[in-house]
């Protein structure tokens, strides 16, 4: 096993080195929560000089979590795993396989508690009692005797031993899944308006666009307040379309993504469009008889259903005069169209006699309806985080396979009791020998245990 | 009596359980010692009914959810659960002195959220963000794992006082004497940090979860997220050189310590720091 005395072995080997590239993941992940990261980083940089900014940014401490030195130290803590545990695993496997006799305890460690003293019981009995107890506790228990003397071995979480082992490759799993993740899968952003669709997402970090091979729409977001004003649900109703065609329709809530051909889609976000919608009111006399948000090419009726209004256009700044939308009346009476402007107050104060000269201006046009635009009925967008990691199974397999090893180290231990009795004629002489790979506090109470149920008759203690 | 001014006497009766177990210790008389747990049981089982009443007067607003929603309601279930860890050590080992170093750390808790200006202590509606199955498991095995570290850390000043120089101080000779062998208190940080690991382990693994469920990324290295695992290194590092190295005593207290400092900047420090999360701030 030359491979053993290799330098680099030895030094890929040490727990030191494990203990060292812990100390400096965690120093760097300090300066990783300190030090502005990616797009947070902007006001610092601006304030610091263009020199002391470049050597930060040569060593890459704007982006920490994604440098090369970072990956490095990852890198090499994956490899003092995979060797520190290769180095060891065959001595665990040799502890696992090792077969153990009653006569012969092994020789003291730092995990054994031994117990000796004398008892009134016969050799026979005492033996009895105890192989019961370890019967219960233990398992199967070996019980030998030669002659007067009684023999017994018990042993049970032989496969602790595997425990760390189990840690390790659960953490390399994690691991080695975060990286492919990183490479294979991405991360992205979309913001939709209401009836808006695209195939574009913007990745994080670079901002660059990645088409998807679907369009997603945006049917509806809404928003919905507790009585006090704070946030309750953030709701966008969507739909996915490949070429024409509307293959799935769904909501993504906050904590409740929608996936659609492995990619998903989390609520992260949402915001207004200010002014993208208007209002049009409707008045006959003077009261109310019709409101409705308007879009360009957006419908309506008028009460009594004979007429119908279509939006032909609808301008931000119409020559000049503010916002106006141009409609067509379409009605028994024979059709009609004219501009409404939202200014028409003050348009009409400024030019007395507009409306005697230009008749496409008058907003009450189609008697006995006047009509009037608004602002407001801003539209949402919603925020979209659109994510897609392929080694998702991994990672989750590996967190379930460190927890399991984690309750392997930490719960279970190897734990043998040999117990030898002997007639010294004036009382049976017990021997009980402990040892456990960890767990010295589990081993004592087994021991006392053990020791009570025969000292009752005990004469003396040592 | 509503359950915010339960707590808050809540709040002087750890303080008083403290002032016993310090008085138990001094006096060595053990009716001081009997005291200081009468009273931190009765400081727990009020607390556990201010909880409970809590709990309720949520869902009689109209917008019932467990009580580990914001800053004000996890520092009362941090005090809580040391208060419950210390009780369950007392009467596992029969031991009293670690009340004196462990008791004031919740009474610290419960003051700092019953007094301080800045906190809160309405019970508030859950943000979007927060409404999720994973809210219970991440908070409760996070903060049982802060407990469990601030019991190892409690050991881990006893074991440099135990371990100091001899000293002229009368009290200082007492506490001396009566803080248990340095192997006991070795194997007490030992345990108590394999609990904390473990929880702290659970906490990450579903605030990953959640994390994925709600921002779409089980880990994007928030500062929350990074400084958790720092927590976990450094306690990572205890184990191995416990474990593997055979390290016992100095060097554990010694990290047991920092460890905890870490918890701390974990619970309270990386709130002066930037996030990126959006429904952080509602």
């Amino acid at each position: 096993m030359s491979k053993k005395h290799n330098t680099i072995w030895t030094f890929f080997s040490s727990v030191k080195l494990t203990v060292a590239l812990f100390i400096a993941i965690a120093f760097a992940s300090v300066l990783g929560t300190l030090i502005p990261q990616q797009e947070a980083a902007a006001i610092l940089t601006g304030r610091l000089s263009p020199g002391i900014v470049q050597i930060l940014q040569a060593l890459q401490l704007f982006n920490i979590f994604h440098s090369l030195w970072f990956t490095i130290l990852l890198t090499l803590l994956c490899l003092n795993l995979i060797i520190c545990s290769l180095n060891r695993f065959p001595s665990a496997l040799r502890q696992f396989r090792r077969h153990q006799s009653p006569g012969q305890p092994d020789t003291p460690d730092h995990a054994a508690v031994d117990k000796q003293f004398v008892t009134t019981d016969p050799p026979a009995a005492a033996a009895a009692l105890l192989s019961a107890i370890l019967e219960k506790r233990y398992g199967r228990t070996e019980h030998t005797s030669e002659g007067t003397r009684h023999l017994l071995y018990a042993e049970k979480g032989r496969f602790s031993y595997f425990g760390a082992y189990i840690v390790h490759l659960g953490i390399l799993f994690i691991l080695g899944g975060g990286i492919a993740g990183f490479l294979l899968g991405f991360e992205g952003y979309m913001e939709l308006g209401e009836g808006e669709s695209t195939d574009t997402v913007y990745l994080k970090g670079t901002k660059a666009a990645k088409k998807l091979p679907f369009v997603i729409r945006c049917d509806r977001f809404s928003l919905e307040l507790y009585d006090d004003g704070t946030p309750k649900r953030y709701r966008s109703d969507i739909s996915f379309l490949k070429g024409e065609r509307l293959s799935m329709r769904g909501t993504v809530l906050v904590n409740h993504p929608i996936r659609f051909e492995g990619i998903r889609f989390y609520q992260a976000n949402y915001g207004t469009i200010p002014g993208s919608r208007m209002t049009m009111t409707v008045r006959q006399d003077k009261e109310k008889v019709a409101a409705q948000m308007i879009e360009e090419g957006s419908e309506f009726d008028l009460p009594g259903g004979k007429a119908r209004v279509r939006i032909l256009r609808l301008e931000g700044n119409f020559m000049n005069l503010g916002p106006a939308a141009k409609v067509y009346i379409s009605s028994p009476e024979g059709d009609l169209q004219f501009w409404i402007f939202q200014h028409i107050a003050s348009i009409m104060e400024e030019n007395p006699g507009l409306l005697q000269q230009m008749p496409m201006m008058n907003p009450g046009l189609f008697k006995p309806y006047i009509f009037s635009l608004d602002p407001g009925g801003s539209r949402y967008f919603t925020g979209l985080a659109v994510n897609h990691d392929p080694s998702l199974p991994i990672v989750t397999a590996g967190a379930l396979i460190m927890i399991l090893g984690l309750l392997g180290v930490f719960f279970y231990d190897h734990r043998r009791i040999w117990i030898s009795l002997e007639d010294r004629g004036e009382g049976t002489e017990v021997s009980i020998v402990g040892r456990s790979n960890r767990n010295i506090a589990g081993l004592r109470r087994d021991l006392d245990l053990l020791a009570g149920m025969t000292e009752v008759n005990a004469e003396s203690v040592k | 009596m509503s359950h915010t001014s339960i707590l808050s006497w809540v709040t002087f009766v750890y303080f008083a359980s403290f002032l016993f177990y310090l008085l138990a210790m001094l006096s060595s008389k053990a009716f001081w010692g009997r005291l200081a747990t009468g009273t931190a049981l009765a400081g727990f089982v009020a607390q556990t009914l201010a909880l409970i009443l809590r709990w309720i007067a949520s869902y009689t607003l109209g917008i019932g959810h467990v009580p580990l929603a914001n800053f004000y309601e996890s520092l009362i279930f941090f005090a809580w659960a040391v208060v419950l860890l210390y009780l369950l050590i007392e009467w596992r080992t029969h031991n009293r002195i670690l009340g004196t170093f462990v008791v004031p750390v919740a009474f610290l808790a419960m003051a700092l959220a019953s007094l301080s200006p800045g906190i809160d202590n309405r019970i508030q509606p859950l943000i979007p963000a927060l409404q999720s199955n994973w809210l219970t498991s991440h908070v409760v095995t996070c903060f049982l794992a802060y407990a469990a570290f601030t019991v190892a850390f409690a050991l881990g000043v006893m074991f440099f006082l135990k371990e100091g120089k001899s000293t002229e101080k009368k009290w200082l000779q007492r506490f001396q004497e009566l803080i248990p062998a340095p192997e006991l208190l070795d194997e007490l940080i030992y345990q108590s940090v394999v609990m904390g690991f473990v929880l702290l382990t659970l906490g990450i693994v579903t605030g990953s979860v959640w994390a994925h469920y709600a921002w779409g990324a089980y880990w994007s290295w928030d500062p929350k997220e990074t400084w958790s695992l720092i927590t976990w290194l450094i306690y990572a590092a205890l184990l191995h050189a416990r474990l593997v190295r055979r390290w016992q005593g100095r060097p554990l207290a010694f990290l047991a310590i920092w460890g905890f400092a870490a918890v701390l900047f974990t619970y309270f420090g990386v709130n002066l720091l930037p996030g990126l999360h959006t429904y952080l701030q509602p």
